[in-house]
């Protein structure tokens, strides 16, 4: 037995580096993570709305809230991102490719009831001037998506706002 | 023969300890950063730059989105005060004062985070909706049978989590400066 015992330590010392390296690989080749799921909803360059309920392709979303989403790609292009805001409160969070959530504004950073931010590349960052009523958001990798998470205090209030963020607006910034 | 023998020994434990752990972590992540008050539990730095890798792993496998941390928190109670796990044929009442903030929600999801369909499309209660006490402390009920005042319906007998959301706010706010903040109660009130 004891001619097993050097395999068996070597073995579990390298099931820890398995373990390790396997467990960084999961949000690089996960198929059904967030941004693959958002594959079916066409969001990609523009604001798409995420069904409600059981419907969302994206679990645990709260149900009280509606949901816009906008898939990225900040490589050759910042993105401009421009968000109406209503009087209920209203967030926009910014996720890396692999989902996890670098930035977010809420609807106290408006300037006249709209929020414009701008999403670059950490290499574009410093190039280019930018407007001063625009928020500059660095992305960490050069695709994510943007959440815009709308707070429907009472049902009926939906219709509205919904049509309010109708004008949302998230596409390849002009000029640069 | 022998070295071979070895090399495979070597091998086959790697691969079975290495991705059976993967395989359960992802399911079962620990918690590394965990804030509780009495049932409740929240995860505040999943919705960071600095999400752990077993949480980031886990979100990645269940397609899940992270509420930033700048938009607000989300605390889950998947047992009741007594300790006993929720079910949805079970009836609980959320009880208590509600930190006074522009926007809440609670609401009631099977352990997959899947709604519970009922004839009222009720899934949520929000701060503006809910009914309050005098003392401005609230009552939700989570019951198959209807209830008086607020009543979040469920039905079936799946294990479930009720979620606190709260936004435009942080932890420390919501605490006054202590770690954790004061939550409502979740005790049963009956089974069917």
């Amino acid at each position: 037995m004891m001619r097993l015992l050097l395999p068996a330590v070597a073995g579990l010392i390298l099931g820890g580096i398995v373990h390790l390296v396997t467990l960084l690989a999961v949000p690089v080749i996960a198929t059904k993570d967030a941004y693959s799921r958002l594959d079916a909803l066409g969001a990609d360059k523009s604001f798409v709305q995420i069904p409600r309920g059981n419907a969302s392709p994206l679990p645990r979303l709260d149900p009280a809230f509606l949901h816009f989403v906008c898939r990225y790609d900040a490589t050759l292009t910042p993105v401009a991102i421009h968000v109406p805001v209503a009087e209920d409160y209203l967030s926009i969070s910014f996720h890396s490719r692999d989902g996890a959530a670098y930035f977010s504004l809420n609807d106290r950073s408006q300037l006249a009831g709209v929020i414009d931010a701008e999403i670059r590349t950490g290499a574009v960052e410093q190039d280019t001037p930018l407007a001063a009523t625009t928020i500059l958001v660095t992305t960490p990798t050069p695709t994510g998506f943007v959440i815009v998470r709308a707070f429907v205090p009472l049902p009926s209030m939906e219709p509205a706002i919904r049509a309010g963020l109708s004008e949302a607006r998230c596409q390849p910034a002009s000029g640069g | 023969m022998r070295l071979i023998l070895d090399l495979l020994i070597v091998t086959l434990i790697a691969a079975g300890v290495g991705l059976g752990l993967t395989a359960y972590a992802i399911e079962h992540p620990p918690e590394l950063d965990v804030l509780r008050s009495g049932s409740w539990l929240a995860f505040p730095s999943s919705g960071t730059a600095g999400i752990d890798a077993y949480r980031l792993a886990a979100l990645a496998h269940n397609g899940e989105v992270p509420l930033a941390i700048g938009d607000g928190i989300a605390f889950t109670a998947g047992r009741d005060d007594a300790g006993a796990k929720l079910r949805a044929n079970c009836s609980y009442l959320v009880a208590g004062p509600m930190p006074n903030l522009r926007a809440w929600t609670v609401s009631v999801e099977t352990l997959r985070g899947q709604l519970i369909d009922n004839p009222a499309g009720r899934h949520a209660f929000t701060s503006a909706e809910v009914l309050r006490t005098a003392d401005r402390a609230v009552a939700i009920a989570v019951s198959p049978e209807p209830q008086p005042g607020n009543w979040l319906p469920t039905s079936g007998d799946e294990a479930t989590q009720i979620v606190l959301r709260f936004y435009d706010t942080t932890v420390g706010a919501l605490s006054g400066g202590r770690a954790v903040p004061q939550l409502p109660s979740v005790t049963r009130t009956g089974c069917r």
